[in-house]
Parts: C-alpha cells; sequence; structure tokens
C-alpha cells in the first residue's frame, strides 16, 4: 500500500512543562511539515498555544484535534484509530500527550501493538510523557519507543525494549495461547479456520466480526506459505487470546524469497480491510505473518 | 462456522451427472468406494470403468480386489457390478464421443432390460492429453452424452478427476464441464431454481476449479434460452477467502458485454468481501435481495 512512504517511526518524548515539550517536539513538526506530512498534535489548549506561537505561521499547516478524539491505548478502537491517520499518498505525523488517568498497563500494551503490528504504516507517532506522572506510566514511555524525540533531533532510546514476537511471548500483552497447531500448505488451512473461529469466539466477537477475524488468519496464512509449495509448506499457526480484548495471530512459514528493491506493494493490503493490524517479517529462518483483531 | 466436513456425492434422487475431485489417489478411491457401496445398497447396476495395470484383472483392482470394500467384490461375483478396462473402452468406442455414448448407452439398456431399477456408472480419471481444441471438443461432447442418459433413464454417473493424475487443462476442462454437480473436497456446486449454486469453503487451495466451474457456469449461462445472465445462489457458502472472490469479480468483468452475475441470497459478508476486491459493474443484486 505505502511501502514508498516508509513504516512507523516511533518517537518517545519526555518533558518538565509545555515549554519543554514544545522545545523538544517542535524540530520534528518542522521537519514533517517540510516534507508535506499532515500533522496532527493532540495536545491540551495550554501546549496547542504554545506550539501556535513556536510554529508562526506553520501552525496554520498543522490541525490542532481534541485529545478526547484519541482513545486510550486499552480502549476498543485505538488501533483502528491509529490506522485510519494512515494516508496511502503522503506521510502522517501524530504527537500526544499521555492523559495522567491512563493505566501503565494499558499504555503498555497500546505502545507494544503499535510496535508489533502497525510497524508498516506510514507514520510518526511522536508520544510524549510528562516527568511527573505515574512512574509506571513513565517506565512504559521509556521501555516502548526505540527513539527518543529532543530538541537536538532523534536520538536513541538506551531504555528501549523490543516486545518478544515469538515465544515467549507475554501473557498480559497477547493473551494465553488459545491454539496452536502445524498444518501442511494450504491443503490444513479448513482447519486453521475452524479453530480461530472458535478462539474468535470465545474471545467475544460475534457474527461478521468472527467472519472478518477468520479470513484475516486465513490470508495470513496463504502469505506464509506462498513462498514455498503453497500446497505443502509447513506452517505453524498459534492464536493467542484476551477475550474482550483481542485475538492476535501469528503465522509462521518458511523463509521467502528477497523481494525486489522496487516492490513497494504492500503484501498485506488485501487482508488489512479485515483486521486492526496485520504485520509481516521475513527473516533467514521463516516468513511470520502477524493479525491483530480488536474485540 | 459450520464444522469442517467433507462433501459426499449423493444418490439421492433419479439421475444425476457428478464430479468426484481428489487431491490425492486415496481420497478419491475412499469417495468413490462409499458411492459405489451406497449404489449397490440401493440396488442399482454398476458399470465401473478403471485402469487395470501390468495386466491385472479385475479382482485384483483396488476397489474389486481383496483390499476393497466387501460389496464390490460380492458384486462383480453375483454381476450387480460389471467392470471394463478403460483400454478396452477406447478399443470398443474407437475413442470417439459419439462411440463412448453408444457403449455406455448399451450398457444402460442392457441393465434396463434386466429389470435393474437404476444404472450407476463410473469412471477413473481418464488422463486425456487434450492438447488441442479438437480434444477438448470431444470431451465436453462425451460429457454432454452423459447428461441426456441421465435426463432419458435412471441413470447416475460419477466422473472421477484425480488431479495428481490429470494436466492442468484438463482439471480446468472437467470442472468447467462439470460445474452444475461437482463435489471437491470442502465444497461442491450444484444448480437449482436456476441459479448456480458453490456451496461450502471456497480458498485458495481449491481456487484455479473454482475458476473454472465459474468459467463454465459463466459459458453454459451464454447458451442457455434464459441466459446469458449467470444467476448465482450463495447461501451455502460457508467461507470464501481473497482469492476466489478476486476470481469471481474477474470472471465478472471479463465477461462479454451484455452478460451479468446475478448475486442471490448469502451472506452479507461475502458483499463486503467483493466491494473490498473490486466488484464489477457487471455484478449485481437480485431484485428480490
Amino acid at each position: 500500500m505505502t511501502g514508498h512512504l516508509g513504516g512507523l517511526v516511533h518517537l518517545g518524548l519526555l518533558y518538565d512543562d509545555p515549554e519543554d515539550l514544545v522545545a523538544g517536539a517542535v524540530p520534528h513538526v518542522r521537519r514533517a511539515i517540510a516534507g508535506g506530512d499532515e500533522v496532527h498534535l493532540v495536545v491540551d489548549r495550554r501546549t496547542a498555544r504554545a506550539f501556535r506561537e513556536a510554529l508562526g505561521d506553520d501552525a496554520e499547516r498543522v490541525v490542532f484535534p481534541p485529545p478526547t478524539s484519541t482513545l486510550p491505548p486499552s480502549a476498543p478502537g485505538f488501533m483502528a484509530t491509529v490506522r485510519s491517520w494512515a494516508r496511502t499518498d503522503r506521510r502522517t505525523t501524530v504527537l500526544g500527550q499521555y492523559p495522567a488517568t491512563m493505566p501503565a498497563p494499558d499504555c503498555g500494551f497500546g505502545e507494544d501493538a503499535l510496535n508489533l503490528v502497525l510497524r508498516d504504516l506510514p507514520l510518526t507517532l511522536i508520544c510524549t510523557c510528562h516527568r511527573d506522572l505515574d512512574p509506571g506510566l513513565l517506565a512504559v514511555a521509556r521501555r516502548t519507543h526505540p527513539h527518543l524525540a529532543t530538541a537536538d533531533g532523534r536520538v536513541g532510546n538506551p531504555d528501549f525494549r523490543t516486545p518478544p514476537t515469538a515465544d515467549p511471548v507475554p501473557a498480559d500483552l497477547w493473551g494465553a495461547v488459545a491454539v496452536r497447531l502445524g498444518v501442511d500448505g494450504t491443503a490444513g488451512l479448513a482447519e486453521v479456520r475452524q479453530c480461530v473461529a472458535d478462539v474468535a469466539e470465545r474471545a467475544g466477537l460475534t457474527g461478521d466480526a468472527v467472519r472478518a477475524a477468520v479470513l484475516a488468519v486465513h490470508e495470513a496464512a496463504v502469505l506464509a506459505c506462498r513462498s514455498g509449495d503453497p500446497e505443502r509448506a509447513p506452517l505453524v499457526v498459534e492464536v493467542r487470546s484476551r477475550p474482550g480484548h483481542t485475538v492476535f495471530s501469528e503465522v509462521v512459514g518458511p523463509p521467502a524469497p528477497e523481494r525486489p528493491p522496487d516492490d513497494d506493494a504492500d503484501p498485506l493490503a488485501h487482508l488489512r480491510p479485515f483486521c486492526a493490524g496485520a504485520h509481516l517479517h521475513d527473516g533467514p529462518d521463516g516468513r511470520a505473518v502477524r493479525v491483530l483483531t480488536i474485540v | 462456522m459450520a464444522a469442517l466436513r467433507y462433501a459426499e456425492p449423493s444418490v439421492r434422487g433419479d439421475s444425476r451427472h457428478t464430479l468426484l475431485v481428489a487431491d490425492a489417489v486415496d481420497h478419491g478411491r475412499r469417495g468413490t468406494a462409499a458411492w459405489v457401496e451406497r449404489e449397490l445398497a440401493h440396488g442399482s447396476k454398476v458399470y465401473y470403468k478403471g485402469w487395470l495395470f501390468e495386466g491385472r484383472r479385475p479382482e485384483q483392482h483396488w476397489l474389486t480386489g481383496p483390499a476393497g470394500p466387501r460389496g464390490a467384490r460380492d458384486a462383480l461375483a453375483s454381476g450387480q457390478l460389471e467392470f471394463l478396462d478403460i483400454p478396452a473402452v477406447v478399443a470398443r468406442s474407437g475413442g470417439t464421443a459419439d462411440g463412448v455414448i453408444a457403449l455406455f448407452r448399451d450398457e444402460v439398456e442392457r441393465a434396463l432390460d434386466d429389470r435393474w431399477p437404476t444404472v450407476a456408472l463410473s469412471q477413473e480419471s481418464p488422463g486425456l492429453p487434450m492438447a488441442d481444441a479438437s480434444q477438448v471438443g470431444d470431451y465436453a461432447a462425451w460429457e454432454a452424452g452423459f447428461d441426456v442418459l441421465t435426463e432419458r433413464w435412471p441413470v447416475r454417473v460419477l466422473c472421477q478427476l484425480s488431479v495428481p493424475h490429470e494436466n492442468d487443462t484438463a482439471q480446468w476442462e472437467t470442472v468447467a464441464v462439470h460445474h452444475r454437480d461437482l463435489v471437491d473436497g470442502v465444497w461442491s456446486a450444484g444448480v437449482g431454481a436456476g441459479r448456480w449454486q458453490p456451496r461450502g469453503d471456497l480458498d485458495a487451495h481449491v481456487a484455479r476449479r473454482f475458476g473454472a466451474a465459474v468459467h463454465g457456469a459463466l459459458r453454459a449461462a451464454r447458451a442457455h434460452e434464459d441466459g446469458p445472465d449467470l444467476h448465482l445462489d450463495l447461501s451455502a457458502v460457508e467461507f470464501m477467502d481473497v482469492a476466489c472472490a478476486e476470481i469471481l469479480m474477474l470472471a465478472a468483468r471479463s465477461a462479454p458485454a451484455g452478460q451479468q452475475l446475478v448475486l442471490h441470497d448469502g451472506q452479507r459478508f461475502l458483499r463486503r468481501l467483493f466491494d473490498a476486491v473490486g466488484r464489477p459493474a457487471s455484478v449485481r443484486e437480485s431484485e428480490d435481495a
């Protein structure tokens, strides 16, 4: 879909007061404006005022949605909201503030989810966290951002910890393993679909939402076995569930041949309409396709 | 979602012309053996055309030999089941469509003269090269001959398609010709009330064969007196993936001007899927939607 625009840039910004926040963010915001990004600054009124003053005329090229327009990470639809910011023809930069009332585990869940399954969206997200907030929230901000935004530009974050993408996945992130099965190629996908449907229904999905979850995982599996003989490619499918919250599926298949450098088509475009997030990871040991469905 | 299940050819009704598709030899044998046993239990006279390799006799064939079902062995001995080697069929018929149909018609007439209430005909995957349009045309002609037999007499025909034994052209044409009544693992197709009805799970594994069946259904609709539109009953589709949805929409898009695909019933989700892959103007909802 958007390969030529680049993937997710996920920045953290720790600040002491609105002026400190603005000083750290403005170089990044100006760079985004100059690059043609659509820019959203989702901040409180005082910080918005500070941004307008700092940006001058450039403030006209920025939108200031109210903070209520973004849901806290634990709420259904957060991932879909993030996805809705992505455009096909340009990058989008969104800066937001951690709400003081947000529970740290929910915040960590949302941030890890962004890193895991929305990594290929053409977005720059700048997540800002006041240093006086709950220590748990501050720890999440330090742990979940690969880079930090500073007045001097983007710097590596030594505290960043990549959430595991394979066993052992922390149960509090994606939930316990509900199903793990191995199948051989496309002939075994009926069994996969049945298992995903069962898990999705137990997680709280109904009707078309179950059908969409099943279709998304099925398409992920088709993609995972496309690299070898589709009839025989050995696949391992793992489905995790947090009832009432998420269904997360990972399909691992044989290694895929390297894609031509000029191939910027999104190989997941056909399944994205049926899930909250999807991510393709090609490694030397195999191809993994991950799909997240929000309940 | 419905529980995972494999469809089986039915023996209900007086006459049918069904294709049994098998991805693997053992799948095909299981389905065929079950069909033959049901026909024997139903009291039909069974004519079976199969391959006998290395000079073997029918008593050594997988169906009627020691490893086959007891009912088939007993029926071979009693005469309720007659076995003919496929090379012998070619020799007797001259290998022409007219010759093949004449041979089968003679068998049907003989069985009915002998007071058998119904006649069941089955033949293993013929291994036809289908190397040119003439061979494809001959094949379509003799399959049309089976249709004539089933329309005229109480005859049930089970054609077998063993995927490992047939080339791509043969698979495509065989499925296209049999789009009215076929069974292929977790999906099948039939016709009712003037509508073509695919059933079950349509996914990437069977996408090419589903495409062949769609092609056959569109082709038949163009020749039908109620055509050229193809009326598609989606009420029995349990699952369809992107590959099959794309094939269906692409077939509709590439149909000749004036031919439309008319959708009847089925899940609302299927419409969402069609919209996602791109629904052309030649696909429309039925007026009873």
